[in-house]
Parts: C-alpha cells; sequence; structure tokens
C-alpha cells in the first residue's frame, strides 16, 4: 500500500510536466524539455558548489580541520532541504486535497503519513544528490579521500535529508498549530517564513566572510561549532578522520529525531488531520455594496488569491519582497552602500552606478513569476472563468495586471530608492526607472503565455503548481538564464563598444518588443488556448 | 430561450452527445435524465460555452454560443454538479465578484443579496471565507450567485445535491417563479420524482443519443417517470 500511495503521490507530482490534459502521455519534446530544464538547473547549482568546495578543500585540510569541510557540506544540504520542504511538507502532510478521501478509505495514516514523506525525502535526496557530489569529487580528485571516510560518507549523506525531514515537519506542524488560530494568519506566516529564508540567505551572503574568519580563526570556531552543532560536527569528524564512533553518533542525531517525529506524527495522525481549531467565526456586518468594473473585479479576485497565500507569495514574488526591503535597507544605509559601490565600481571598468543597480535590479526582477502559475492556480475553479461573460483577453489582463501589482510596484518603490542613493542625473533616473519596468512586462506576458503552453490544473496541493510546475521552473529559470546569457554578451563583447547604461538601454528595447509581441500572442491567441482548456 | 440543433461532440473516437437537438421555450422548466456518463453534463458545457463541440449548433434568445458566446453568458446562469468556489474569498467578496462581472449595479446587488441570503439562510456566514463552507453552504452560495444577475436561462447540473429539504424547496420555489416571469430551467437530475413533479419538459439521454424528448405528460403517458425511464434503458439496451 505504501508504495502504491507513493507511486500515486510520486505521480501527482509528475503528472504536469509529464502528461498532457487529457491524461495521455506527453510526447518528446515535452520529456525532452522537462529533462534539459532539470539538467540546466542542476549544472548551474553543481557548479557553483563545486568552485566553493573546490576554494575550501586545501585550506581546510591544510588546517587540520578537514572535518569543517563536511560539516559545512552538511549544513548547506540541511539548510537547503529545510527551506525547500517546509511548504511542500505543509501542503503535502498536513493540508492536502485528499486527506478525507484516504482518510475514508481501509487504510492505515500512518501509510497515508509514510507514503507522502517518502514523496518529500525522494525530493530531499536530489537536492542532497547534486550538494554531495559537488563536495564529493573535489574531496576525491584532490586525494584528501579514504576508503573508509568515502563508505561513511555515504552512509552520512544518507541519513542526512532524515533530519532535515524531521526539523522540517516540526516546524511545519507548529507553523499551522500558531497560525490555526490567528485572524491574520497568512500575514503570520509570511513574517515568519520571512524570517527563515531571510536568515538563511543572510548566511549564505556571508558565507566568504565566514570562510576567512573560519581560516584566521579556525580552532576558535571549531569549538564553538563542536559545541553549538554537534549532528554536524559529528558528521565533518565521521568522514574527514574516517571514525566510526563519530558516524555512530550522527546516526543516532539523525535517525532518532526523525524516527520520534515519524512515530508522533503517526500515532496522532488521523487527529491532527481532522482537528478543528476553531478558528474565530467572523460577523458579516453588510456595508454599502460598491461596483466595480469586470477587469478590476477579474484584477481584485487574483490579488486576494495571491495574498491569501503566504506560499504564492514567497515563491512566486520573492524579488518583490527582496526589492522592498533592500530598498529600505538602502535609504537607511545608503552610506555603506555607495561605499561598497564605490569599491566595486574600479573593478567593474568603472560602470556607471545606476546602469549596475538597474542591472542588479533586472535579476531580481526574475525572480518574480507570479504570471507563470496563474492559470494553472485556477485549478478546479477554471469553470468559474469560463462560464463567466468575460472576454478571454480581460482574464489574462487581470493575471498580467496582478503581476504587476506584485513586482511593477515595488520595482518602482526600489528604483526611486536607488535613484536617490546613486542617480547623477536624468539619464540615471531614467535607466533606474525605466529599463527593469520593460523587463517587468516582458517576464509578465511571457510568464503568462508559457502558462498557457504548460497548464498544471489538476493539483492537489497549490505547492506542486508554484514550486515544482513546469511553467513556473521555465519562467524563472529562463529568466535568469536569459540574463545570464545578456551579461555574458555585455562583459564578452559589448563592453569594447558600448556603456552598460547604453547596453541595458539596447535590452529596454528588445524587452520592449518581447513583451508587445507576447502582449499581441495572448490577446489573438491565448485567450482561443484559455477557453479550450 | 434555447435551442439545441443537432450538436455532436467527440472525445476521440468515443460520441460523447451524438445529433441531440432539443428547444426550450420561455416559462419552461426541463428537466435532463440520463445514466451517469449518458452526455449529460457534457451538453450543458457546451450550451454554457465552456466546452466546444463538433458540429451543431446551439442558441441562447436566438444568439449562437459559438458566434457570440459573451452574450449568450451574459443571459445564463450556470451551476455545476459540485461548484468549486475560489475558497480564498469570503461569501460575500464572491458575490460581489460575480456581481462586478455581470455588471450588477450596487443597489440591485445589495438588494438581491440580501434577499437570497436571507431566504437560504446564509446571511450569517456571508463574511466567512469560503474555504470553512460545508458542501451545501457553498452549493446555497452557487445559486445565489446564479440569481444575481436575474438570468434568462439557468442551467444547472444536479442542483439538488447537497442541499437540506428548506434549499430545496426553495431552488424549486425560485425556478418556477423566475419561469413565471419569463426565464427558462434547464437542468440534470438523477431524482426523476423530482423531475416528474417540477419539469414541463423532459429529455432523456442515453449514450449520447436523446431517446424521448417532449412534454412530460406527453413523454410519460399513463406510466410514471421512473417506469418509462427504465422502460428507455432495457429497450435502448435490447436493441
Amino acid at each position: 500500500m505504501i508504495r502504491k500511495l507513493f507511486v500515486l503521490n510520486l505521480k501527482a507530482l509528475l503528472s504536469g510536466s509529464l502528461k498532457s490534459r487529457s491524461g495521455g502521455k506527453s510526447g518528446g519534446g515535452k520529456l525532452a524539455l522537462v529533462v534539459a530544464v532539470g539538467a540546466v538547473l542542476a549544472a548551474m547549482v553543481f557548479g557553483m558548489l563545486m568552485v566553493f568546495f573546490w576554494s575550501m578543500l586545501a585550506p581546510f585540510f591544510a588546517a587540520g580541520i578537514g572535518w569543517l569541510y563536511f560539516a559545512l557540506l552538511a549544513l548547506i544540504v540541511f539548510g537547503l532541504n529545510v527551506v525547500s520542504t517546509i511548504f511542500s511538507a505543509s501542503a503535502l502532510i498536513f493540508g492536502a486535497k485528499d486527506n478525507d478521501l484516504l482518510l475514508a478509505m481501509p487504510i492505515k495514516p500512518s501509510v497515508i503519513l509514510i507514503s507522502r514523506l517518502l514523496v518529500l525525502l525522494a525530493s530531499e535526496y536530489l537536492f542532497a544528490l547534486v550538494v554531495a557530489l559537488a563536495a564529493f569529487i573535489p574531496w576525491v580528485v584532490g586525494g584528501y579521500a579514504t576508503a573508509a571516510g568515502v563508505v561513511y560518507f555515504f552512509i552520512d549523506i544518507v541519513l542526512l535529508p532524515l533530519l532535515a525531514l524531521a526539523i522540517s515537519l516540526l516546524l511545519a506542524w507548529l507553523l499551522g498549530l500558531i497560525t490555526s488560530r490567528l485572524r491574520r494568519k497568512n500575514l503570520v506566516t509570511l513574517v515568519i517564513s520571512l524570517g527563515f529564508l531571510f536568515a538563511y540567505f543572510y548566511f549564505c551572503f556571508n558565507m566568504q566572510r565566514y570562510m576567512q574568519e573560519l581560516v584566521m580563526r579556525g580552532e576558535e570556531i571549531a569549538a564553538a561549532f563542536r559545541t553549538a552543532m554537534p549532528p554536524f560536527y559529528a558528521f565533518g569528524r565521521g568522514i574527514a578522520d574516517a571514525g566510526l564512533g563519530d558516524v555512530l553518533h550522527f546516526i543516532l542525531w539523525a535517525a532518532v529525531p526523525f524516527a520520534v517525529t515519524v512515530f508522533l506524527l503517526s500515532a496522532n495522525y488521523r487527529k491532527i488531520l481532522t482537528a478543528n481549531r476553531g478558528a474565530a467565526k467572523i460577523a458579516y456586518k453588510e456595508r454599502e455594496a460598491k461596483s466595480r468594473s469586470m477587469l478590476a473585479a477579474l484584477t481584485r479576485k487574483e490579488m486576494a488569491h495571491y495574498l491569501s497565500r503566504p506560499m504564492i507569495i514567497l515563491n512566486c514574488s520573492f524579488g518583490a519582497l527582496v526589492m522592498i526591503i533592500g530598498a529600505a535597507a538602502l535609504l537607511v544605509k545608503s552610506d555603506e552602500v555607495l561605499s561598497s559601490l564605490a569599491a566595486v565600481l574600479p573593478a567593474l571598468g568603472g560602470v556607471n552606478a545606476a546602469a549596475l543597480c538597474a542591472a542588479m535590479l533586472l535579476f531580481i526582477i526574475s525572480c518574480n513569476n507570479l504570471s507563470a502559475s496563474l492559470i494553472s492556480l485556477e485549478g478546479n475553479n477554471l469553470w468559474i472563468a469560463q462560464s463567466l461573460p468575460a472576454p478571454g483577453p480581460a482574464i489574462l489582463m487581470s493575471k498580467i495586471c496582478a503581476h504587476l501589482l506584485v513586482t511593477a510596484l515595488p520595482c518602482l518603490f526600489a528604483s526611486v530608492c536607488v535613484g536617490i542613493a546613486v542617480a547623477q542625473n536624468l539619464a540615471d533616473w531614467l535607466t533606474v526607472l525605466i529599463v527593469p519596468q520593460t523587463f517587468i512586462a516582458l517576464t509578465a506576458a511571457g510568464g503568462l503565455a508559457i502558462n498557457l503552453h504548460f497548464p498544471k490544473l489538476d493539483w492537489t496541493n497549490e505547492a506542486r503548481v508554484v514550486k515544482q510546475g513546469l511553467s513556473a521552473t521555465i519562467a524563472f529559470f529562463g529568466a535568469a538564464l536569459a540574463l545570464i546569457v545578456l551579461g555574458l554578451l555585455y562583459g564578452l563583447i559589448f563592453r569594447n563598444f558600448i556603456s552598460l547604461a547604453a547596453y541595458l538601454w539596447l535590452c529596454a528595447v528588445i524587452f520592449a518588443a518581447g513583451a508587445a509581441l507576447t502582449f499581441l500572442w495572448l490577446i489573438r491567441n491565448g485567450s482561443r488556448r484559455f477557453a479550450g482548456l | 430561450m434555447l435551442t439545441i440543433e443537432h450538436l455532436t461532440k467527440r472525445y476521440g473516437d468515443k460520441r460523447a452527445v451524438d445529433d441531440l437537438s432539443l428547444h426550450i421555450a420561455r416559462g419552461e422548466i426541463c428537466g435532463f435524465i440520463g445514466h451517469n456518463g449518458a452526455g449529460k453534463t457534457t451538453t450543458i458545457k457546451a450550451v454554457c460555452g465552456i466546452l466546444g463541440f463538433d458540429s451543431g449548433e446551439i442558441y441562447i434568445d436566438g444568439k449562437s454560443v459559438n458566434r457570440e458566446p459573451l452574450a449568450c453568458k451574459r443571459r445564463i446562469a450556470y451551476i455545476p454538479d459540485n461548484p468549486d468556489l475560489y475558497d480564498f474569498l469570503s461569501g460575500i467578496k464572491y458575490l460581489n465578484f460575480i456581481a462586478d462581472v455581470y455588471g450588477v449595479t450596487a443597489a440591485e446587488r445589495a438588494e438581491r443579496i440580501r434577499a437570497y441570503a436571507a431566504m437560504f439562510e446564509l446571511t450569517g456566514d456571508l463574511a466567512q471565507p469560503i474555504a470553512a463552507y460545508s458542501h451545501g453552504m457553498k452549493q446555497k452560495l452557487a445559486l445565489i450567485s446564479a440569481l444575481i444577475h436575474e438570468p434568462e436561462l439557468m442551467i444547472f447540473d444536479e442542483p439538488f445535491v447537497g442541499l437540506d429539504p428548506k434549499a430545496a424547496r426553495i431552488i424549486k420555489d425560485i425556478m418556477r417563479e423566475r419561469c413565471a416571469r419569463g426565464a427558462a430551467v434547464f437542468f440534470s437530475t438523477h431524482v426523476l420524482e423530482v423531475a416528474e413533479k417540477l419539469c414541463d419538459k423532459v429529455a432523456i439521454i442515453k449514450d449520447g443519443r436523446l431517446v424521448a424528448y417532449g412534454d412530460m405528460d406527453k413523454v410519460r403517458g399513463d406510466s410514471s417517470l421512473e417506469t418509462v425511464f427504465f422502460e428507455l434503458e432495457e429497450g435502448a439496451a435490447h436493441d
């Protein structure tokens, strides 16, 4: 039964990517696209991590703290797993739509739980594999590996996701418990989640500084590490020094929390799923009715959906959050930022500061891919949009408007803050204000067009659309890849002929033309495609 | 009010609806009966402009669903058999959303929401998120949203499923009242007694084809609708 449910969950996970809407098997082209997107994604992450681990290998082993190399590997895998799984755990373990259906069947709740845990574990192992290989190859090629160490490496890396999953489950359950009684549960969930995310990213962005401090104050920090994070210390020592005692120590650290969590959850799973935590009833008071235009009503509906789900806010508009927080920080700490920019600009060939900030904004904008999920998010509600007397272009335009509200407004705020901090003249102001907006127009229209081609409407939880949907993945990495290519083109060729600001304006013209063409396609063909979903 | 001419819809090789024709005049209630998978929902979705079809024509108040889909949709109200509503909205926000899309004025919607919500005993729950509604409450909300723009043609797929007896009674009264004012109703049901008592016309579909259609009295003759239905089912099976 566990195997059947696991396969069912896995099929649900993959169905958006590999099956057509009618349920038939996909063509080779779609499968190839999925594989290609996955491969590019894995290669990018793998490449970055490999460089990171190579740079640490020799200094750490030379300083006699080789265990820290693996402890950091464990920390990265653990962090990635927890951050990537917490919402999936919340949606799949506690909030899946088929809970009632499965609970009504002659299946033990613990079996339902375990089948879902296996799906989460499978995705954690994928992350772990990419990071572990990026650390394993330098270690072996660098000649620091021992036979026992290699064996312990594989044992530890197999067990590490168990610890991460136990923590994710606990956090997801706590999050649900805390927020269930609150009126503003979405806001609280968002704030807590943002806290986790920014703490994680803060750690990642400061990794370089930590590394330098590690090399300078290795023993001191290692001692702190040993005391504060014993599982990771045991993980690192077990592999680097091939110490069986440390390996056994880590096995306990990974297996016991996981076993206890699974035991407690499976013993209480039915109770947890069916608990009515008694959210307070909201009294209805009739207010003066207001009528709105059709586009305003449709856009408000999209925004209501977006604002009601912290998971969508975090996954589809992370760039907007970064822009708002970053822009506010820029105003508060403009002196520090300007001095950092002044230090960086000469190394970049003296590029214009405003142009550099505009380019950075483009990369942040690429993190917003809301429009690429908005059609899939209609799910079982699609009949409403299709039966209403609303023209297809108006429905699509409302989704574009939602994307623009979520991205263009924060970007405008960020542009103004950047302008105040670095703009020297009108041209600088125009660059930071207009260039990012053209890219937003392109990503808004492009994301929607991609979602029309790869809709996933038969989801059982929204996380599958937003986090694992093919459309969202293509939009996110497509935008990032396009910017990387444009950046490389400038660095390798165009910087010899034109300034960065001029190059950005050239890009803006291309973005605007691309956006206009995609808008036209959406109006002419997109609405027909939407009606046929 | 509703004219279907030679409607055919295929899914691959299967003809889900095969050369189906019927007409419902203003003031008529027409029941649509058939076993599961007979083609009722496919027909209804085609009438509402949700599902395209391969051949034939559908007219609502003389307007083609294919050529003037928006004009047709403005005249109809549709409720599916299992109404999944926007669970991220509250009941009142959902009703306002529907009213905005249909262009119902603020004064008209306020009056209608007040009246229908009181009728269905849903007023106290309008501020609740739809996610907290039971199936019956969702059904009631869907019914109110369907009535908010005073449709000329009401198309319901299994409208009585999940409704409590009082709400079922109210919806029957509303159907009759709307028809008395010149609207028409086309609904599918498996409850033959309800169809028999409520409908002026009946259409029985089997394997995509209409096997009986006409005024209730003529189709039923001297026997009950249930007897006629099973005779037709068995007759078709013998054929």
